[in-house]
């Protein structure tokens, strides 16, 4: 016999999500989901991050990883409360796995909390964690071409960080392409330049945060 | 591939229903995919292949149908196909809202 379904996929995943975003909520703490491809500067640009921002903004941090702990680590040494998720090979967050890891941060005391993805500019779009907002990095040695190449993540996600823009004069990365790709799959999204090497740019992103933590 | 996660989601899914309908055999799962879900056709086979080797849904057969993606377009309305970078092809304005293509639905099964 044939049984009628007609139910997504994602709903077990979303129905966890939306769970995660009640509970945030409650506690007045805002989300962002930071998704990028392997070696776009997630680390490293969150680790400037934390060092500049941690004195007038208590955040804590859950670290997606395959299988290290040295990005944990790494975040870890700014005196930040990081919980480290291994998915043991899996590409992407889910919100299950950041439930779990809400139970091990002292939420009452943070304002903000990022959630550093699995390096991958596919799968970890389509699994909402609980987020309020979704951030994609790209960095200058990836090329141009990264928006037209991933079009979902760039048309789910509503800013965009151009990273290790230090490296514009050494490379043939083309921001008016890149600008114009961008604006063609999602003309509301956000570009910040930024270098997190050098810091410049740096504020804007600040700025961001800032904003998000103050707003409703 | 986060397609072997989505057909464990899938099989979960489908297991709930088995059970509701007391039906023991699964013949078929038909599936509908977006061509902007984020999600690969060929990819979700070769997991559910994977999947179901060496249990009771070794049989079973995944129907899936691609969906098209389409888009009408915030400004002036317009209907069209939408190819990810186009914009709307009569005000060529690139606000525009998915209407189709970012289904991932299991539609029905088959089972005895």
């Amino acid at each position: 016999m044939q049984i009628k379904v007609v139910a997504n996929v994602l709903k077990a995943n979303r129905d966890v999500a939306s769970e995660n975003r009640a509970l945030l909520k409650e506690l007045g703490i805002k989300v962002v989901n930071l998704i990028s491809s392997p070696g776009a500067g997630k680390t490293t640009l969150l680790e400037r991050t934390i060092a500049d921002l941690k004195e007038e903004l208590p955040l804590a941090v859950i670290e997606g990883d395959l299988m290290t702990t040295r990005d944990g680590e790494r975040i870890g040494r700014h005196g930040v409360p990081v919980v480290q998720i291994n998915t043991g090979g899996g590409c992407h967050l889910d919100a299950a796995m950041v439930k779990k890891a809400l139970e091990e941060l002292p939420l009452k005391e943070i304002k903000l909390l990022i959630i550093e993805n699995v390096g991958n500019l596919v799968c970890p779009s389509s699994f909402d964690l609980g987020e309020d907002e979704k951030v994609v990095i790209i960095s200058v040695p990836e090329g141009d071409d990264k928006p037209a190449k991933y079009p979902v993540t760039f048309r789910r996600t509503r800013l965009c960080l151009l990273n290790k823009i230090d490296l514009l004069p050494y490379s043939n990365f083309n921001v008016d392409n890149f600008y114009r790709d961008v604006r063609a799959l999602n003309p509301e999204m956000k570009v910040l330049q930024v270098s997190a090497l050098t810091g410049e740019g740096m504020e804007a992103w600040y700025n961001y945060l800032r904003g998000l933590v103050q707003s409703n | 591939m986060h397609e072997t996660a989505l057909v464990a989601s899938i099989l979960e899914l489908v297991e709930q229903h088995l059970r509701q309908h007391q039906l023991q055999k699964l013949k078929k799962i038909k599936l509908l995919v977006g061509t902007m879900s984020g999600a690969s056709p060929e990819a979700l086979q070769f997991a559910f292949a994977a999947a179901v080797v060496s249990t009771p849904h070794q049989e079973a057969e995944l129907e899936i149908e691609e969906v098209a993606a389409e888009a009408e377009c915030s400004l002036c309305g317009e209907k069209f196909p939408y190819q990810p970078g186009t914009g709307c092809p009569r005000c060529h304005s690139y606000f525009v809202r998915l209407t189709r293509g970012e289904e991932l639905l299991v539609e029905y099964i088959e089972a005895e």
